[in-house]
């Protein structure tokens, strides 16, 4: 048990930390790859919550997948060049702290209130591939209809990928 | 969760070994960077303006439709898995179940085909787009100091009546 | 071969043996390579017929042991605008999944005395874990960014050109490569490696590739194809077509850095291959229960070795796509086929299953809600 809590802070730090250089770095390339960090630290995060399934996907379709979209989109736009982003501050910094500050607010009332579960929760089902499968297609259970809905949501996402890249050149 | 333990090892261990190699090189290497050496390679020639340029759209649209169709491999998977366990019944259904969601895939997969973004063959219906001249305007060739020197010096060329010793 | 389960002070076999598993996994990779380019220049030689490597040992063994050497104490030349940190990040990128995916590659099956004569199998593997083929596939999609960065990083046209069609190349055939995994996964009914290989025992007709015939075959070769082009080899080398390209993502690395990409090639075509044996070609069990006595390694190594020498065969026999070709091939071809297949084996199971086979499906429990009481559903099958 402690060698866990032990790892879950490390993680947390790492994480974190990772984060931050998300939103603090001026390179978008780099911001990219440490918003790939972020997403390997959540992947632990649900190995050690004993969601393997999870944990695996998150890897595959976010850092796999998603984050080489952002990579191909940052370099499609020519972002990555050494002086990007110059600062447009205006008005966007101060909503930005008042955003986070609501959101750290939150969350710390959240906590004192104990609204947000504060110890481990031991989760009903455990994460591996086959449980998964027998929750998901089970015609019992109440997810099948999201399921299906989920690929009507795939569908529009291509038509709508496939209708933006090619508005212009028609 | 005790069978992941080496497998985070493993990847410290594999990524230690990275490490090493990329930094044990770097100290053991020599290090006599000239002008000409760090210039970025274009086949000897001076090379022209930044290598960081726009590419056509078609990656992003390939990588656009990877996530659509990985995400659907994210959902085969448990389907897959758990198949061989049901009955006749429970796999007649799974088969119907998974069979509505391909289909509809399958109505993304044929409207991208025939939109056109799977063909990478030049002249097919996308066509790219010109460069602007502005784009143009700003490729300026990076310098090395040599240019003026030109060709060597060779002498004049003779005339073809000149004696040959 | 029955191994005792014996331990030394607190230090127990069973917890030992995914170490053992690293650092034999870890050290044959990194002492296996060198035999492979040398393996690979001198079949590629013998095919073209010419000499290949003969200088440096017998039979020009250490070659690559020199070239090894020679590139580690090379320049290490850092180019003009670049992006440093990526540029020093990328072959470390590259080479930690090539080198972390075969943690989960099942090598054989140790037969271990467990006290009073109980026999157990336990799997020579470093990590036996439930979702063995998906954290394969994880990896592997990791891999693109060691490719892009490298080619991003290094202020080069031909980098960046590489690197751009290589990971649009990998992400392609990656989709063919997971949808014939999943057929797979079908036939083997789990994700783990070790239950997959377990599932295969017998002859070769329990192999996965001859199970639903023809479908297993078809999307095992889907999946040679796949495996190929994941690896960037020839002939779908295009992000290092070095006529139009020069090298490539790596055009611009130099010393060691530039041999780590050629590492995690190998690498990646070790474990790739693995897979393969793991999932199609029945692993480390043997073809026929009469040659049951050569040991499950053995056979592993056998069938691996059998896979790198068709890549090099491949490599000296066709010649190289063109990339609309290459992306016709991946999109338009393979996917549907591999994509058939997973369906076409799905239905033929359901249709022979008998009807009074039993459910190995868990009975449903109530959805956990804490307002309302706990209610087992009842179950009709």
């Amino acid at each position: 048990m402690q060698g866990n809590s032990i790892g879950f802070w490390i993680l947390a730090a790492l994480c974190i930390a990772a984060a931050v250089q998300v939103v603090a770095n001026r390179n978008p390339v780099r911001s990219a790859l440490a918003l790939v960090g972020v997403m390997c630290c959540l992947s632990v995060f649900y190995f050690a919550q004993g969601a393997e399934f999870v944990g695996a996907v998150q890897v595959i379709v976010y850092a796999g997948a998603i984050m080489v979209l952002f990579l191909f989109v940052i370099m499609l736009l020519n972002l990555g060049a050494p002086n990007p982003m110059m600062d447009r501050v205006g008005l966007s910094k101060p909503v930005a702290l008042l955003a986070s500050a609501v959101l750290l607010g939150s969350l710390a009332f959240a906590g004192a209130l104990k609204i947000a579960p504060g110890r481990a929760v031991k989760s009903p089902v455990s994460g591996t591939v086959q449980q998964i499968g027998y929750a998901l297609f089970d015609p019992g259970r109440p997810w099948l209809f999201a399921f299906e809905l989920t690929s009507v949501l795939l569908l529009v996402g291509v038509v709508g990928a496939v209708v933006l890249a090619q508005r212009r050149s028609d | 969760m005790s069978g992941y333990i080496p497998i985070v090892v493993m990847l410290c261990l594999a990524a230690l070994l990275a490490a090493v190699m990329v930094l044990g090189s770097h100290i053991l290497g020599p290090h006599k960077p000239s002008r000409f050496k760090v210039a970025p390679y274009e086949c000897g020639v001076t090379p022209v303006g930044s290598a960081r340029e726009r590419f056509p759209v078609r990656f992003f649209l390939v990588a656009m439709l990877f996530i659509v169709f990985d995400v659907e491999t994210v959902f085969l998977f448990p389907w897959a898995a758990t198949f061989g366990a049901g009955d006749k019944g429970i796999k007649l259904f799974l088969l119907g179940e998974m069979g509505v969601f391909i289909a509809l895939l399958l109505v993304a997969y044929a409207y991208v085909w025939q939109a056109g973004a799977l063909d990478w063959s030049e002249g097919a219906r996308v066509q790219h787009e010109a460069t602007p001249p502005e784009a143009l305007a700003v490729r300026t060739p990076i310098l090395f100091g040599n240019e003026g020197s030109g060709p060597v010096n060779l002498p004049a060329a003779r005339p073809s009546g000149a004696a040959n010793v | 071969m029955v191994i005792p389960n014996f331990s030394i002070g607190p230090l127990h076999l069973l917890d030992v043996l995914p170490y053992v598993a690293i650092v034999t996994i870890l050290g044959v990779i990194l002492l296996l390579t060198p035999f492979l380019v040398w393996y690979e220049r001198v079949a590629l030689a013998l095919i073209q017929d010419r000499l290949g490597p003969n200088r440096v040992g017998p039979r020009g063994l250490l070659q690559a042991f020199a070239d090894g050497i020679k590139l580690f104490l090379k320049e290490d030349i850092r180019p003009s605008a670049i992006d440093a940190t990526i540029y020093y990040a990328a072959p470390v990128l590259m080479m930690i999944p090539a080198l972390a995916a075969c943690a989960v590659l099942p090598v054989a099956d140790l037969r271990i005395d467990m006290g009073g004569g109980r026999i157990e199998a336990i799997p020579f593997v470093v990590g036996n874990v439930n979702i063995g083929i998906l954290y394969l596939l994880g990896l592997t999609s990791l891999q693109v960014y060691g490719i892009v960065l490298a080619g991003w990083a290094s202020n080069n046209k031909y980098s960046l050109m590489g690197g751009l069609r290589s990971s649009a190349q990998t992400i392609s055939y990656e989709l063919s490569m997971t949808m014939a995994v999943l057929t797979g996964v079908l036939i083997s009914g789990s994700t783990n490696m070790v239950e997959i290989v377990r599932s295969q025992a017998g002859t070769v007709a329990d192999w996965n590739i001859a199970k639903f015939l023809p479908l297993g075959f078809i999307a095992t070769v889907v999946y040679l194809i796949a495996m190929v082009a994941e690896t960037n080899r020839a002939p779908f080398d295009l992000p290092e077509a070095e006529s139009e390209l020069v090298a490539g993502f790596h055009t611009e690395y130099s010393s060691m850095k530039f041999a780590m990409f050629f590492m995690c090639e190998y690498a990646s075509m070790l474990v790739i291959s693995g897979v393969a044996t793991a999932l199609w070609f029945g692993g480390w069990n043997s073809p026929h229960p009469a040659l049951n006595f050569v040991p499950g390694f053995v056979w592993f190594i056998l069938k691996v070795v059998a896979f790198v020498m068709v890549y090099v065969w491949v490599r000296a026999t066709l010649p190289r796509l063109r990339y609309d070709a290459l992306m016709a091939l991946g999109w338009k071809r393979l996917l549907p086929i591999a994509l058939a297949a997973l369906v076409l084996t799905a239905t033929w199971d359901a249709v022979r299953t008998p009807a009074d086979k039993k459910s190995g499906w868990p009975v449903i429990e109530a959805p956990h809600d804490a307002d309302k009481p706990v209610a087992r559903a009842s179950n009709a099958r």
